[in-house]
């Protein structure tokens, strides 16, 4: 059976004008960007020079940090709502009090928030297909970069079903869930700058020697999506959107950072998802799980 | 079916609910009432498994609350005085919702919400959006909801305030039928004579206590001993109320415009010295008159009712 809030939510979702205006602004958005990057490239390069795969890869680059950023924005807005909404609607209690878990509760307001993000993968769908008609480009890549998509969809809606759980007004949840968001896409990249000019700073006056200076990354960085997106596209399409600001040097396997970063994303939801079917569930007090280890620890020591 | 051993529930130093006790065997229907703030609505979420107790034991059916949530989940609907519903969905849709919550397979759901939309006269309304219905039609509807799993207890909030008297009639009659379907209803009210022809049992609630308990029938008699009078005044209707409250064969006055009435105990002696005390000043008696007992004088007499 289908998680009956899942149910709810796309049947009443799907009769809100906010869907289908979100769908297509999206669509309307990943074209035009298309648009005017190819226009960009082909006007500046000249008729005589005709069409370079070089184009190509700079669409396929820039809708993919788009399509990126555009999940980052999209989903903690629909998420951060999710239960601060039934709070302020008061049908909170009413759908707490039934026999279905708190986890499922907090899982089917998250997968309406991922049903969202599949939907507007898929109305992308066309306009990616474009890259694959001209070649240069396989299915596998598309295939592999939207289920990045989906990691950090799952990662920043659990961020906002998060805030939700624990702020009683939508207003305020959203506004802290979007500069966490901020924080992690940002925040991380400027913190991880500075350790790294902290860092060679460090090894030109001589306080630390290492043999490799160029793997230096500091573990913050693995919050940030952009970590994992950066190792996509240099395999993909062999462009490093960091430069030399980050790079994984001569790290033995330089797929790692993704792979951490897609750990780490995961691992973050699902403690935050947790707290908050802890949060929402009526007959336990986080504070009173403290207070008991609290206890437990006291009583130990005597 | 319900039993409550010294409940307390504390909000940081407020005391809502203090040691209270309370027993409903199977098949009552009882009455909870007491004034705004007396802790009824918090006592009924902790039935609900909405709020978890400081202190005290709760059984229902010998099974205990607090630690058998899912289990007692599925014995009870409860009712809150006060809910929302969704926009953007409809009456069935909305009833489909709450039992795909509770767990019922989709072709049961349909005809048992078909049969509640029956019994709360909503059936006409199936197709239309929740958010649309009247106060009261959204009152029944959140009752049907309460009975989409066939609880054997019914916790019901407050189910016909804020009603207009047709409504209330409404609802006083399907809450009957749930009567005689053998349904045990826990139903609180400010308001006492809303309950006291509808239900078999009676409980009184102040400041988190429970101070009067019983059937209706035992609470009627506990209050035989005193005589109640209803006198109308012309005008200095508190000077009047002054006057009664000194009198220690008074027990309770309530005055409200030029109406006062006053319970005392003692004989119809006792009864002329009141009104000679009254007339000797200058207090413009109109007419007096013997009450006979009923509930809801005892609630104002047991309750003082601050508000
Ligand atoms: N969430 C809460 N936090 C603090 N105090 C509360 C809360 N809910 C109720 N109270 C207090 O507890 C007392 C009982 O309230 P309540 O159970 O709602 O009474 P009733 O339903 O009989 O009107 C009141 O004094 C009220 O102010
Ligand atoms: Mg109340």
């Amino acid at each position: 059976m289908i998680n009956p809030v899942l149910k709810k939510e796309l049947r009443t979702r799907m009769r809100t004008w906010k869907t289908p205006i979100i769908i297509s602004l999206y669509i309307l958005l990943i074209s035009g960007l298309f648009l005017f990057v190819f226009m960009n490239n082909f006007m500046s390069r000249g008729y005589h020079h005709g069409f370079r795969p070089g184009s190509l890869r700079d669409i396929y680059l820039a809708v993919a940090v788009i399509q990126m950023l555009l999940i980052i924005y999209i989903v903690p807005a629909t998420t951060a709502g999710s239960i601060s909404g039934e709070r302020e609607r008061s049908t909170f209690d009413l759908l707490i009090g039934t026999r279905l878990s708190s986890i499922s509760i907090i899982l089917g307001k998250l997968s309406s928030s991922l049903v969202l993000v599949i939907l507007l993968l898929i109305v992308s769908i066309p306009i990616m297909s474009i890259l694959l008609l001209f070649g240069g480009f396989s299915p596998q890549n598309i295939i592999v970069l939207f289920a990045f998509y989906i990691v950090n969809a799952i990662y920043f809606g659990s961020i906002g079903i998060f805030t939700s759980a624990f702020l009683k007004k939508t207003s305020t949840s959203t506004v802290v869930s979007y500069i966490i968001a901020l924080f992690l896409v940002g925040g991380t990249l400027f913190f991880t700058i500075i350790l790294r000019a902290y860092y060679f700073s460090r090894i030109v006056s001589g306080v630390i020697t290492v043999q490799n200076p160029q793997s230096f990354y500091p573990i913050i960085m693995y919050f940030n999506p952009f970590s994992g997106i950066s190792v996509i596209l240099e395999n993909q399409i062999d462009f490093n959107i960091f430069d030399d600001l980050i790079s994984y040097g001569t790290q033995s396997n330089t797929l790692s950072p993704l792979y951490i970063n897609i750990g780490v994303s995961l691992l973050v939801s699902c403690i935050l998802l947790v707290l908050s079917a802890i949060r929402i569930n009526p007959m336990i007090k986080i504070k009173n799980i403290f207070k008991r280890n609290k206890l437990k620890n006291t009583s130990k020591k005597v | 079916m319900l039993t409550l051993n010294n409940i307390t529930k504390k909000y940081g130093k407020i005391t809502a609910v203090d040691n209270l006790s309370l027993k409903i065997q199977e098949g009552q229907i009882f009455g909870f009432v007491g004034p705004n703030g007396a802790g009824k609505t918090t006592t009924l979420k902790i039935i609900a498994t909405l709020l978890k107790q400081t202190s005290g034991n709760i059984y229902i059916n010998d099974i205990e609350v607090s630690t058998n949530v899912k289990e007692v989940r599925s014995i009870i609907g409860y009712m809150p005085d006060f809910f929302g519903v969704y926009d953007n969905l409809k009456v069935d849709e909305y009833l489909e919702f709450y039992s795909d919550l509770a767990g019922i397979q989709y072709r049961e759901a349909k005809s048992v919400i078909s049969d509640l939309l029956d019994l709360v006269e909503l059936n006409s309304k199936k197709n239309e959006y929740v958010d649309s219905l009247s106060r009261g039609m959204k009152q029944r509807l959140c009752l049907a909801r309460s009975l989409v799993h066939n609880p054997k207890l019914l916790i019901l909030d407050e189910p016909a305030s804020g009603m207009d008297p047709r409504a209330r009639v409404q609802m006083k009659r399907i809450l009957r039928e749930l009567g005689k379907m053998g349904k045990t209803i826990l139903i609180s009210s400010h308001i006492l004579p809303e309950l006291s022809e509808l239900c078999t049992n009676i409980g009184i609630i102040e400041k988190g206590r429970m101070v009067e308990s019983g059937t209706v029938d035992e609470i009627m008699k506990k209050s035989i001993s005193s005589n109640n009078v209803r006198i109308k005044v012309l005008d200095s209707t508190q000077n009047a109320v002054k006057l009664l409250q000194e009198d220690s064969t008074i027990t309770y006055v309530y005055g409200e415009d030029n109406k006062i009435e006053f319970s005392y105990q003692g004989d119809d002696k006792d009864m002329v010295k009141i009104i000679k005390r009254l007339v000797n000043n200058d207090i413009p008696v109109v007419s007096f008159s013997p009450m006979e007992n009923n509930l809801e004088e005892i609630f104002m007499k047991v309750t003082k009712g601050e508000e």
